[in-house]
């Protein structure tokens, strides 16, 4: 007996027991918040298709795509779920390089709007492979940091973090997507922060990223992007083009009103005055249907969302979790609030989703990889007693 | 607990969390406030915008009304519907193109610059691009039937409202009445004339259709509804007598071309109810085609009658004559001493036109031969002094309608210019000029009108071109009697007396019926002669004649004018025409009264020319 290190009674324990303890770590609001999200945003695909000639069950229409990728959401929620999340942390590096041939992959055969590299044609789906990035990004750092938890205090450890999301964020910015490559600035700074990095360097850090912001003027951007970046400015300059967007999007959330006009009725959604209402700018229609009531019910969940997040990675024992728990509430917070400001103006518009609700089969399923990881890291141990 | 947190290592990580959830709540209110000043706040505005782009407004232009003439038979201007054919070479290959274009010039019977341009039109990339317009009706079908049979394609017909104007002018390439009715421009809009004065009554309403559009302008179904109900156009039917009118036209080219004028009106009109018969000028224009006049000579869409301004010379003696048998300084018989010519204040003077003296005549001889010296002596018996005198001969004159508008129901009409003495006082030369006729600018509908009110019994008349408009009729009513129904007679015994004269007796009377008036003949005066300091045209002159005819009463008074006519020989106030002012009154004078249905009286009966003791 004393030979084998192994422990026994928990073997012998963990079908009777594992399970319960499991079912009690296990953090129902948050799946269900996520799942009054993405039902939200099958309600927004639903009035996009019901606009459409065809019926709303076509298959190929809006709603119909965003029920089979709610499905498979919702499968690998399950399967992120049950998959031991310290394999993870074997795992990082490998994964690392993974995401980083993705990106690659997206850059060569990849197709988009206007010349960019975006989707990649998975099986008849269209998927963009920068948003199971973002996830694996968080990921990797969670990792990474976790393991350099005490060194944190100096420049080498915050500078190493840096150099990491370096190559996938260059690759991210040659596809180009600008909306990506904040998000992951986002992630990173997020995580750097709930760390504990030294918050003197980090400091520094963002006063040199502000420095840089000219010369990422000249340099990086692409001209459709400051010119988006000039209409949010200034949305007269340009009412047709780039503030034509804005204004539809304005008209669209404003005659909503209090109530909404109800799914389905939104003149700026079904008369097509309101460009890529399904995707980028689906909340715009939902202000418009479900009017200011729907757009507070939104919120709600997803502050109650993040607070589940948050709570969750705050109580975990495992810093790779606490970290895990903080770049996905980053990624939700700052893709919120970049994604409805610019719908309502306050932020320039640069193409990030909104989380769950957006119309996009690749957003949705890597949340559900992301929730499925925290959830994985809930029931994997006991919560913290308090 | 404590071991847990020390297991973490991190001693800030709760203040780290508390500010993470302060950017959480931070973010949230933010969105929230912004969201409930769009939603809330700016709703109703928003919402107007939303329904603004959304809007579609369609306008169906109600039919033009129809112009008939007082028969209510002839048409004079109608709106048809007409197709223009469009292009849309867009939709074809380049072959197709040019056969559709081969096929079109063909169909078109196009030659030339027509055919070129028709051609490059449809080899161009447009999708929409005008190719004919006025299309009639067999070529129309021909089009449609190559559409649907697939013959023809890239083509569409669109409906146009087209004003045609049927009866054919008294001269070659122009339209009946056409400086009476005016013309419709291509955005629908009267110009000149009835077409004009009239646009609101004949254009009628549109009906307005509102509805709501998706973002490619389609209407959707069931959203569109009638804002505005549309009033069709009314139909016109006027007091000009078609057959009467091409009479008149044709008659004015005929003196016009004679007498080598720049331009011929006349105006007939019934003296009692002030409706006018007929009205023309020559050189007029045609109303079908009125774009190469636009371009050429656009004063031509001006109407002479009532727009045009002249110095009408002697037959402004009538207004003399009102004002001083009005006021009882002479009677017709009154002697009075004709001398050829007069000296006046200020080392002026005057003459008759002959420069000769007649001695001692009646007043009735001084209008019947047209003494200037007569007249002037006679306006200055109108007062004291030749302030008030002017004041009467003024008044007279403004009361007879001088200076102002006559009203007539046609656009583009001007009150002409009479100098009021009580702001630029008149020298005693400006009161001899007025009493016959110089020194003031006048239309030919204006004098039309005051003769009309001279013969009718004294009663200012409203002259008018509509009498009908729909179902309703409109009679104007006279505007009060100015003179008395004694001077009336008087009046219209000395233009019988006048016409009676020797001088134009010939020329002038009509077996059967009563006829008078008077003659003007004026010299004009050229501001561009003489290197700038002006002076008379040398051969040119302006003829009147206005008078009436009738059988117990006057029945028709007719306006002839004649501008810039050049006399056949030119001698001592002698200065003949080919066709004279009288003379084309005396053959309007009788195709009037056929018109009117007015045969002669039988000789018997008819009355001899009156004599002023009468």
């Amino acid at each position: 007996m004393g030979v084998l290190r192994a422990e026994p009674a928990k073997v012998r324990r963990w079908p009777s027991e594992s399970v319960g303890l499991a079912w009690r770590a296990y953090d129902v609001q948050l799946t269900v918040y996520a799942v009054l999200l993405a039902v939200i945003g099958l309600a927004m695909a639903y009035s996009n298709s019901a606009a459409g000639s065809g019926s709303v069950l076509d298959s190929g229409s809006t709603f119909t795509r965003g029920l089979i990728w709610a499905l498979l959401a919702a499968v690998v929620f399950v399967v992120a779920t049950a998959f031991d999340y310290k394999w993870l942390k074997t795992f990082a590096w490998p994964l690392y390089f993974v995401n980083l041939g993705l990106l690659g992959v997206s850059l060569v055969i990849g197709s988009g709007v206007g010349g960019s590299a975006r989707w990649v044609s998975v099986l008849g789906f269209q998927f963009q492979f920068s948003e199971l990035a973002k996830i694996l990004m968080i990921v990797v750092l969670a990792n990474y940091l976790a393991r350099r938890e005490a060194k944190l205090d100096s420049l080498a450890g915050i500078l190493g973090a840096c150099l990491l999301v370096g190559p996938p964020w260059i690759l991210v910015m040659l596809q180009p997507d600008l909306g990506t490559s904040l998000v992951l600035f986002a992630i990173l700074a997020g995580m750097l922060f709930m760390s504990g990095a030294s918050l003197r360097w980090l400091g520094i850090l963002a006063l040199v990223a502000v420095a840089a912001a000219p010369i990422a003027w000249t340099h990086v951007l692409r001209d459709y992007q400051r010119q988006r970046l000039i209409s949010f400015l200034d949305p007269s300059a340009d009412p047709l083009g780039s503030g034509y967007q804005l204004l539809q999007s304005q008209i669209a959330v404003g005659s909503g009103g209090w109530m909404g006009k109800g799914l389905t009725n939104g003149t700026q959604n079904q008369l097509d005055f309101l460009p890529v209402q399904t995707t980028d700018f689906v909340f715009a229609i939902l202000a418009e249907e479900l009017g200011f009531v729907g757009a507070i019910v939104v919120l709600g969940l997803f502050v109650a969302l993040l607070w589940r997040i948050l709570q969750g990675a705050w109580r975990s024992r495992d810093p790779f979790g606490l970290l895990v728990g903080s770049g996905m509430a980053s990624m939700i917070l700052f893709q919120l609030f970049v994604n409805i400001g610019m719908v309502i103006g306050i932020m320039p518009i640069t193409g990030i989703p909104l989380p769950f609700v957006t119309h996009g089969g690749a957003s949705l399923v890597s949340l559900a990889a992301g929730l499925g990881i925290i959830q994985s890291i809930n029931i994997r141990q006991a919560r913290a007693e308090w | 607990m404590r071991e847990t947190r020390a297991m973490l290592g991190r001693s800030d990580s709760r203040v780290r969390l508390l500010m993470v959830l302060a950017a959480l709540v931070t973010v949230s209110s933010t969105l929230l406030l912004r969201l409930a000043y769009w939603q809330v706040d700016q709703r109703d505005h928003l919402v107007s915008l939303a329904r603004a782009q959304m809007a579609v407004r369609t306008e169906v232009p109600a039919l033009r009304g129809t112009i008939y003439d007082r028969t209510g038979t002839m048409v004079l201007a109608s709106t048809v519907e007409r197709d223009r054919l469009i292009g849309s070479p867009s939709e074809l290959t380049i072959a197709a193109r040019s056969q559709v274009a081969e096929r079109l010039v063909a169909l078109l019977h196009f030659q030339g610059s027509a055919a070129d341009q028709l051609r490059a039109a449809m080899a161009s990339d447009g999708s929409y691009v005008l190719l004919a317009e006025d299309l009639d009706a067999a070529t129309s079908q021909e089009i449609r039937d190559g559409l649907a049979s697939g013959d023809l394609a890239g083509l569409s017909l669109e409906a146009q409202q087209v004003r045609v104007y049927p009866q054919a002018g008294g001269a070659p390439g122009t339209s009946l009445a056409a400086q009476l009715l005016g013309f419709v421009n291509a955005g629908g809009a009267g110009q000149y004339g009835v077409e004009e004065y009239y646009q609101d009554l004949l254009a009628g309403r549109p009906e307005v259709i509102e509805g709501q559009s998706d973002i490619s302008g389609q209407p959707l179904a069931g959203s569109e509804q009638i804002v505005q109900q549309g009033v069709p156009g009314a139909d016109l039917r006027l007091t000009i007598d078609a057959g009467l009118q091409l009479t008149l036209e044709q008659e004015l080219m005929a003196a016009a071309v004679a007498d080598r004028t720049s331009s011929a009106s006349a105006v007939i009109m019934d003296p009692r109810s002030g409706a006018i018969l007929a009205s023309a000028s020559y050189p007029s224009y045609d109303g079908n085609d009125y774009g190469p006049t636009a371009n050429s000579d656009p004063g031509r869409f001006l109407d002479p009658t009532i727009s045009a301004v002249y110095e009408p010379g002697s037959v402004f003696k009538f207004l003399t004559a009102a004002a001083a048998i009005g006021k009882g300084v002479v009677t017709p018989l009154t002697k009075v001493d004709d001398s050829g010519t007069l000296a006046l204040a200020g080392g002026t003077r005057i003459w008759d036109a002959d420069k000769r003296a007649m001695g001692s005549i009646t007043f009735a001889d001084v209008l019947a031969y047209s003494r200037n010296v007569g007249a002037a002596r006679v306006s200055m018996l109108l007062g004291k002094t030749t302030e008030a005198a002017a004041q009467v001969l003024y008044q007279t004159w403004r009361t007879f309608g001088f200076g102002s508008l006559t009203g007539v129901d046609l656009a583009g009409e001007v009150p002409g210019l009479v100098n009021d003495p009580s702001v630029q006082p008149w020298r005693q030369i400006d009161l001899a000029n007025g009493a016959f006729g110089q020194g003031v600018a006048v239309t030919p509908m204006q004098l039309v009108t005051a003769y009309s009110t001279m013969v009718n019994g004294g009663f200012l008349v409203q002259p008018h071109v509509v009498g009908q408009v729909g179902e309703q009729p409109v009679d104007p009513q006279s505007r009060g009697r100015i003179i008395d129904e004694t001077l009336s007679r008087t009046l219209v015994g000395l233009m019988q007396h006048v016409a009676a004269s020797p001088w134009y007796r010939a020329g002038t009377l009509v077996a059967g019926y009563n006829v008078g008036g008077k003659s003007g003949t004026a010299q004009i005066w050229d501001p561009t002669a003489n290197g700038g300091k002006g002076d008379w045209k040398p051969n040119d002159y302006n003829y009147s004649w206005i008078g009436f005819i009738g059988r117990d009463h006057p029945d028709a008074v007719i306006g002839v004018v004649l501008r810039d006519a050049k006399p056949l020989s030119i001698a001592q106030g002698v200065l003949p025409l080919a066709v004279s002012a009288n003379g084309l009154f005396r053959r309007l004078a009788v195709d009037t009264m056929t018109v009117l249905h007015l045969p002669p009286l039988p000789a018997a009966s008819a009355a001899t020319p009156a004599t002023p003791d009468q």
